[in-house]
């Protein structure tokens, strides 16, 4: 039901380029998967799981909270994407008939996401995830000049190198199931496979394990294997880059939670892929750091901060305490809004200075006092200010690096946020404030305020946590790691 | 394996493997995409065989849809570009074909050697058939860093995807049909949308050279 919407809307989509055809025909799209999904989550929260008919769908508490990041983030950067691609066309970077195009690919994409937190089977999240790769391929390249074309060149190769290794894994881990479960879907089924991990064979299964989390790491974009993701992420449009970076690498994390659920339960222990985790979380974390300091590229500065918050998570969740992983839940929530809002932001200011160079753009307090505020919101929230909800959310995970014995760790990784900070910082305030260049032209409506949502919810969610959330969180934990 | 007879098994995974070897030795794009056509057809013949003699209709579906994906329409879309962008030479940067070819060789050493743990594990007449996957891999990763021409990094993926398959088929008999369709799909549609990116590369550049796509850094 939930896919059969996006998949009929994409090919909707491809009907006309008129513009009120394709707002209706998004808005119809939008409204229908909010309340399919919603109820989805609904069921799987109150019951645990919910599994549709035909059993090839299924749901728990960590795919609900995948598929409210889907769903949110797609209604708000959709409904973004309405005023921002008018006004390429207006300025003739797009031609009006391409954007049906556009429309339908990121229809397919979200289609491809929601069937990577539906299915219960690992074979068919590769499937998804491999879908999602060449879903926005043509989006990264959609402006087709120089060097969109090259984003979405080493894009494509990059991260279908890196996913065929996952396939292998996936592969090895059949291998070591089939004579166990038999070999039908059951053997790659996430429901069936924990009654006989114990019995799983080591060797197929190490090496299996290994190959699925770097093959899923790399479209994550883990440190070393995140080249990729700053060409990416700062040619696409950016709409797409809200939905590349809020979403498509929780989804692919989604896809490393999984196995990692599995595998410790199997006889590697729970820590080999927790430590491999927390290794990757690490360095992504480490690395980005003298990359966000010298960055000289708006969007880029963006696509680096998604690194080193997907190091973060990998941290959290590679730690593997029941409190890491909470913080890790919730950070992965409060990433996603911040990110899609931050992109959304950026993108029309982007727009509206026609450069993506930090140095150029200056005094934005003067010319547009509205997107000044929301940027001010943003920054606090990226960089995990208090009192906004990405504080709380990180000081859970540093806590557990303390708890649980690795005080040099915690200390680095703190130092590296304080650093971190203060380059974001200083970018941020150059921008702000300074004396505007006489080409930007001031103006703007006061509805540019309605971007600010998802901030408001981070900071809401940063002083109160409704015992719902909680609940839903704590389940969210017990898919993860299994037990009570 | 019950049915295939050991000795055309061997001679098909020395089909594999020696098509793999001249795809890192050729120098014209076009010459390569043959050889890894013939290659893909060695692939579903051997699943083909395998799936008559054990009467496994699934089986058999896997090696047909194989042969109509993956040996037809691929080849097809694919010397449509070369000839748009009169592409021939393959691009060779940092190895040479000869010792490129001497690469490759050491590689299939270590895929046997790799594969070493495995092999108790399986039938003994699989062990070939795994190194020989792996060498598959290791050949296209080795493609794809030294050669510099589009087309031949998506061979070299395509060749990465062969030795998976190959893998896959000799540890499990393949994986389940909806999976296995599903990852051939997208193989397929990766490769429409790398024909499409490479007309647009064309566009603006004038030639599928990847090295002059250099602009992004930082």
């Amino acid at each position: 039901m939930l896919i059969g919407v996006a998949i009929v809307a994409a090919v909707g989509m491809l009907m006309s380029s008129k513009d009120f055809y394709l707002k209706l025909m998004n808005c119809v799209a939008l409204a229908l998967l909010s309340v399919s999904g919603g109820w989805i989550i609904r069921q799987t929260l109150s019951h645990g799981s919910y599994a549709s008919e035909s059993g090839l769908l299924y749901w728990d508490a960590l795919s609900a909270l995948l598929l409210s990041v889907i769903i949110i983030i797609s209604v708000y950067v959709i409904l973004f994407s309405f005023g921002y691609m008018e006004k390429e066309v207006r300025e003739k970077k797009v031609p009006q008939t391409r954007l049906r195009w556009y429309y339908f690919w990121i229809w397919i994409f979200i289609a491809t996401m929601l069937l990577v937190v539906s299915t219960p089977n690992l074979g068919i999240i590769w499937v998804g995830i491999e879908g999602t790769t060449l879903a926005t391929t043509l989006l990264v390249g959609f402006y087709r000049n120089k060097q969109a074309v090259e984003a979405a060149w080493k894009y494509v190769i990059l991260c279908t190198v890196g996913i065929s290794f996952a396939l292998l894994g996936t592969m090895l881990l059949f291998a070591a199931a089939a004579p166990l479960l038999g070999q039908t879907l059951n053997a790659l089924d996430w429901r069936m496979l924990p009654k006989v991990a114990s019995e799983l064979d080591p060797n197929l299964t190490r090496l299996g394990v290994l190959f699925a989390v770097v093959g899923y790491g790399a479209k994550v974009g883990f440190a070393p294997m995140h080249a990729w993701l700053p060409d990416a992420h700062s040619q696409a449009p950016s709409p797409v880059s809200a939905l590349l970076s809020a979403v498509l690498l929780n989804c692919a994390l989604y896809a490393i939670l999984r196995w990692y659920s599995l595998s410790r339960l199997t006889t590697l222990g729970p820590d080999f892929v927790g430590t491999i985790l927390m290794s990757f979380g690490f360095l992504s974390l480490g690395l980005m750091v003298g990359f966000i300091l010298l960055q000289k590229d708006l969007k880029r500065l963006l696509a680096y901060s998604s690194v080193e918050h997907m190091g973060i998570l990998a941290l959290g969740f590679g730690l593997g305490t029941r409190e890491a992983v909470w913080g890790a839940s919730l950070h992965l929530l409060f990433h996603g809004l911040t990110k899609a809002n931050l992109f959304v932001i950026i993108g029309s200011l982007v727009q509206k200075t026609g450069t993506r160079e930090i140095s150029r753009i200056r005094g934005i307090f003067k010319v547009w006092p509205y997107t000044g505020i929301i940027m001010v919101f943003g920054l606090l929230s990226i960089t995990g200010t208090p009192p906004f909800g990405t504080f709380r959310s990180e000081i859970i995970i540093f806590a557990g690096l303390f708890k649980t014995g690795h005080p040099v760790l915690g200390f680095l990784t703190i130092l590296f946020l304080a650093v971190i900070f203060a380059g974001f910082l200083y970018h941020f305030l150059q921008m702000l404030y300074g004396n505007p260049s006489g080409q930007h032209q001031p103006g703007e409506s006061a509805s540019t305020l309605i971007l600010i949502i998802p901030l408001l919810v981070v900071l809401f969610l940063g002083l109160f946590i409704p015992q719902s959330l909680n609940q839903a969180l704590n389940q969210v934990v017990v898919a993860i790691l299994g037990g009570v | 394996m019950a049915g295939i007879s050991e000795n055309v098994l061997n001679l098909i995974l020395f089909v594999l493997l020696t098509c793999g070897l001249i795809i890192v030795y050729s120098t014209r794009v076009k010459k390569a995409l043959n050889w890894w056509t013939l290659q893909t057809i060695a692939v579903s013949i051997l699943i083909l065989v395998q799936g008559v003699y054990s009467g496994e209709l699934e089986v058999i579906v896997v090696g047909v849809l194989l042969l109509i994906g993956k040996a037809a329409i691929i080849p097809i879309l694919l010397r449509r570009v070369l000839r748009e962008s009169k592409t021939e030479w393959v691009g060779e940067i940092y190895l040479k074909r000869t010792s490129s070819l001497v690469v490759a060789g050491a590689l299939t050493l270590l895929a046997y050697n790799v594969t070493e743990p495995l092999v108790t594990l399986s039938q003994p007449g699989f062990r070939n058939g795994l190194a020989v996957g792996l060498a598959l891999i290791f050949y296209g990763l080795l493609l794809m860093m030294i050669r510099k021409v589009a087309i031949v990094q998506v061979l070299g993926i395509l060749l990465i995807d062969n030795g998976i398959f190959l893998a896959g088929f000799f540890l499990t008999q393949g994986l389940p049909l909806l999976v296995e369709v599903g990852s051939m799909f997208d193989i397929l549609i990766g490769v429409v949308i790398t024909v499409i990116l490479s007309k647009q590369m064309l566009e603006n550049y004038h030639s599928l050279n990847v090295d002059h796509m250099r602009s992004l850094k930082g």
